[in-house]
């Protein structure tokens, strides 16, 4: 579309305007999480009256202990929760994408319903499934229900790449004698593992965030994260909290960051390899 | 004679996360429901029972009702306004940006990335009195009073538009993203302004999307509970508010239980009449 | 039963949902021969392909391999090996590990020997040096013929090979016809191929098998299957030809037919497809004539019937010509095709004559009208 006509095509005013707002909205939309950041290394706690740069509300985050511990219980909690969902998910995924079977519109709203029913809603019922069947809150209790929450995610994920997996790759293996178990040990898990891996980071980020469910499910001693900053943030706000936000920030963007390579490699290695070879004739 | 079993094997991989999803998500929903039919007792026990007393207490009380109305009119306005903040971004993106669309999706993931807690507490560092937003306009000279823009229904607006204008782009994105691009190029030559071919071409094909989007923003705005309860005030408590109050402090579970059902029942309205208007696949894809 | 046969079908057919893919389908192909299963898109044959291969499952009918049946047998039993459309290589493989896959599948050997056959296979498609590359770096030609090693080293029972040209250019393409030819010719092994390029299967079949909307219309060495076809579809569908309306006028006493076409004023010759039950006078028939079987000339000769048309189109094909020629009144296009430079008076809007011997036309009764192109 560069460089079609030299004479100015109507519009042209219009899309500058659309350019302009647009960009506005994207200032909106980082302008705060921009603020906490700064604030975070803000001597006056202040943007416009910033005083000096300064590193000492990390200080007081570093030492400060029950922050630490929930840092660390969440970073547990995702690591099993993903797990979960990654497992049911994943095999949701195969059983809907490759059964052909019949109800599968049903079946998917039904691995979807815990994205469109509220928060709030799920985190009231399991609480009041959990003191049914006598399941403590803690962990267990949390692990179970981040699993619910994050598996919409993985199975969206997982299936996704599974519809457009090349099915004749599995005929060659088994037509080169391959039994079932084989081909999904050798060709289909290998290919899908870039897949898996990063649904495994979403989950991994979803759990870590998770607010409202964790504040049903958790205990004094056994709490995420959010669930000790959001009491923070409602009860007592110390000045650490744009640190400990940053923080939060930092751990969902290297998770960000990791998924992001993991898919430019494997784009890389699809399309750019092939690149290479179209030089070399027959 | 042996043939390729998949139907069989595709139930035997759906069934254990259906199962877990079976306990874990419909059962508790059912409780729900069954506790909303149940009464406390004086000793903190829970008599369950086919009672409607936890409804029509809903009904007969003026804070209640008007908290649940109060939620009904702050979800249409986010709605609303995340449309309209929302719809230039995703035709911007869609239509117009050629070199600057793989980064300005990127850009636009990445609030959505950021915790909610974090985003929320933003604006109560903006919005406060002796918050950003204030200093900088006490500093210019355009009031010399801060103004009152916290702990209110508008902060509530703001929190909510700023975290579901992801939510709305995405769908609006994806349809009009798959516009036959010619049908735009075709409006506008024909001597139509870009403007009125957007109004009278994209827009009406972008509909489904906009749907979508809306359904989503709506259903969550509608169900927040953490922006309502760190930027706004007992005088904007919503229904998620409410429902975790009898929860974790009045502890009349049966009640709160009610309260839910309220909630859940009129989001099952919406997507029931979603999915007869516009399809449910639209929000997740066509099941191939 | 055939005892060279080394793979039979008998009355196979297949239904997909409500089409019927494969009617009643029966053929055998014998030890070492190269057939060709040959016809449009849709016709059947890459189902029977992979019936064959076990990835379907017919509705009725058997499939046999050396005799047995092998209906019972999933696909990574059968000692068959195939080479896909897409070449099916493995992309998280180097290309020694996808050549050694179904060697390390069906244990043949230890891991040493299976890597030096798989080096012996890739040597004998012209690829050593390659081993360690990635599928992608390799140009389609390099992939398909790692695609032929990897089924090659199985010294399988069959090789079945779905239009395994496709994807490649012109000049490709003719080059590893021939080279896919002498391989076969080397290792002597049976080859199935699939294509829908009739150009292809003549040029490297023993046998072809002509099929459409899921029904065999014939079978024979090439050679017979384009002198003699059977069925106005089949020779409509091989080489370029001419299907006429006519009407059967008389039948001479020599057998040949003689018969009305071009809006009934004139007559020409054409010998029946079928002499057994020739088409009576009156009976509506297709004559199929060859473009190559046109003869030319200025003015009507003494010899033969001849019609008048006018040069409508010329299109130069290198070693040929090819004209499009408008005949009377009712615009009925005929084509011809010129060996070398086409004579000067031959020039677009020139008025010509064009005929044929009787030898060269071949009158089908109008029931075995199916052409795949459906010109009339």
């Amino acid at each position: 579309m560069r460089g079609r006509a030299q004479r100015r095509p109507p519009g042209v005013g219009g899309r500058a305007a659309l350019r302009a707002v647009v960009a506005a909205i994207y200032v909106f939309l980082f302008l705060p999480i921009v603020a906490v950041v700064l604030l975070s290394f803000s001597e006056n706690i202040s943007v416009i009256d910033f005083g000096h740069f300064t590193l000492r509300w990390y200080e007081h985050l570093v030492r400060n202990a029950p922050v630490l511990a929930a840092l660390r219980f969440s970073i547990v909690l995702g690591i099993l929760a993903s797990a979960m969902a990654v497992l049911l998910g994943s095999l949701a995924a195969f059983g809907l994408v490759r059964g052909r079977m019949r109800g599968r519109a049903a079946l998917q709203a039904a691995l979807y319903a815990p994205i469109v029913v509220p928060e709030i809603i799920i985190s009231v019922a399991l609480l009041i499934l959990f003191v049914l069947l006598r399941i403590p809150r803690g962990t267990l209790a949390l692990v179970i229900g981040h699993s619910v929450l994050i598996l919409p995610y993985v199975f969206s994920i997982v299936s996704a790449r599974l519809y457009g997996f090349d099915r004749s790759l599995e005929d060659a293996a088994a037509n080169l004698g391959a039994t079932p178990m084989q081909t999904l040990r050798e060709i289909t898990l290998p290919l899908m593992l870039p897949a898996i891996v990063g649904a495994a980071l979403i989950a991994f980020k979803v759990s870590f965030d998770e607010v409202v469910g964790s504040m049903f499910w958790s205990t004094a001693r056994e709490q995420p994260m959010p669930v000790l900053v959001f009491s923070m943030l409602q009860f007592e706000l110390t000045p650490e909290v744009n640190a400990i936000g940053t923080v939060m920030l930092a751990v969902t963007f290297s998770v960000l960051g990791v998924y992001q390579l993991i898919e430019w490699r494997r784009r890389a290695e699809l399309t750019g390899r092939s690149a290479e070879g179209e030089k070399r004739l027959g | 004679m042996k043939r390729r079993q998949t139907p069989r094997t595709g139930w035997a991989a759906l069934a254990p996360p259906l199962a877990w999803l079976g306990v874990f998500f419909l059962l508790p929903m059912i409780a729900v429901f069954a506790y909303s039919l149940a009464t406390r007792e004086p000793g903190g026990g829970i008599e369950f029972g086919l009672s409607a007393e936890n409804y029509s207490r809903i009904g007969d009380s003026t804070l209640y009702v008007w908290a649940i109305l109060r939620s009904l009119r702050i979800a249409v306005i986010v709605t609303i306004a995340t449309l309209l903040v929302a719809y230039p971004v995703a035709y911007y993106l869609a239509l117009v940006a050629t070199r600057w669309r793989v980064t300005l999706f990127v850009l636009l993931i990445i609030p959505w990335w950021c915790s909610i807690l974090v985003k929320n507490f933003a604006w109560v560092a903006i919005l406060a009195d002796t918050g950003v937003l204030n200093r900088l306009l006490l500093q210019i000279g355009v009031i010399d009073q801060p103004l009152k823009l916290l702990y209110n229904e508008f902060a509530v607006v703001i929190g909510l538009v700023h975290v579901l204008i992801p939510f709305m782009v995405m769908p609006i994105y994806a349809t009009l993203e798959r516009l036959d691009r010619r049908l735009v190029e075709a409006a506008a030559n024909l001597g139509s302004s870009p403007l009125r071919a957007c109004l009278e071409v994209v827009l009406p094909l972008s509909l489904p999307g906009v749907a979508a989007g809306a359904l989503l923003t709506f259903i969550l705005g509608f169900g927040s509970f953490i922006t309502p309860a760190l930027l706004g005030s007992e005088r904007t408590l919503m229904i998620a508010n409410l429902i975790q109050g009898q929860f974790m402090e009045a502890f009349d579970w049966p009640f709160g239980a009610a309260l839910s059902m309220v909630l859940l029942g009129l989001v099952l309205v919406l997507l029931a009449c979603f999915n007869r208007l516009v399809g449910l696949d639209r929000l997740w894809g066509p099941a191939r | 039963m055939n005892r060279q046969a080394i793979i039979e079908l008998a009355g196979v057919s297949k239904r997909f949902g409500n089409t019927l893919a494969v009617d009643d389908v029966s053929f055998s192909v014998n030890r070492g021969e190269f057939c060709t299963l040959l016809g449009p898109s849709g016709c059947g044959k890459t189902t029977l392909l992979r019936t064959i291969a076990g990835f379907e499952f017919p509705d009725e009918g058997d499939v046999r391999i050396a005799g047995q049946s092998c209906l019972d047998l999933p696909a990574y039993r059968r000692n068959l090996a195939m080479v896909f459309q897409g070449y099916a290589l493995f992309p998280h493989r180097t290309v020694l590990q996808n050549v050694m896959f179904g060697l390390r599948m069906r244990k043949l050997g230890t891991p040493a020997e299976i890597a030096a056959w798989a080096k012996d296979a890739l040597a004998m498609v012209g690829l050593q040096g390659f081993e360690e590359r990635h599928p992608q770096q390799l140009s389609g030609g390099q992939q398909q013929r790692v695609a032929l090693a990897r089924a090659l080293v199985l010294k399988p029972e069959v090789l079945l090979l779905d239009e395994p040209l496709g994807a490649l250019d012109l000049k490709l393409r003719k080059a590893m016809r021939y080279e896919l030819k002498r391989l076969q010719r080397t290792t002597g092994i049976t080859t199935i191929y699939v294509t829908h390029d009739q150009e292809e299967a003549m040029s490297m079949s023993d046998t072809v098998i002509v099929l459409n909307r899921g029904r065999v219309e014939q079978t024979g060495p090439p050679e017979e299957i384009y002198r003699a076809p059977r069925s106005a579809f089949v020779g409509d569908f091989i080489g370029e030809s001419n299907l006429l309306e006519a009407v059967v006028a008389a039948v001479e006493p020599d057998g040949h037919l003689r018969i009305r076409l071009f809006d009934g004023a004139a007559t020409a010759a054409a010998q029946p497809a079928e002499p057994e039950c020739p088409p009576q006078p009156g009976d509506a028939v297709m004559v199929l004539v060859r473009a190559e079987a046109i003869g030319l000339a200025r003015v009507p000769q003494v010899d033969g019937d001849w019609f008048a048309a006018t040069v409508s189109e010329r299109s130069f094909l290198g070693a040929t010509t090819r004209l499009y020629l408008k005949v009377g009144a009712i615009e009925r296009v005929v084509i011809a095709d010129l060996a070398g430079a086409p004579p000067v008076w031959a020039e677009n809007g020139a008025q010509v004559h064009f005929g044929w011997t009787a030898d060269a036309a071949l009158a089908y009764s109008a029931g075995s009208i199916d052409s795949a192109s459906g010109r009339q």
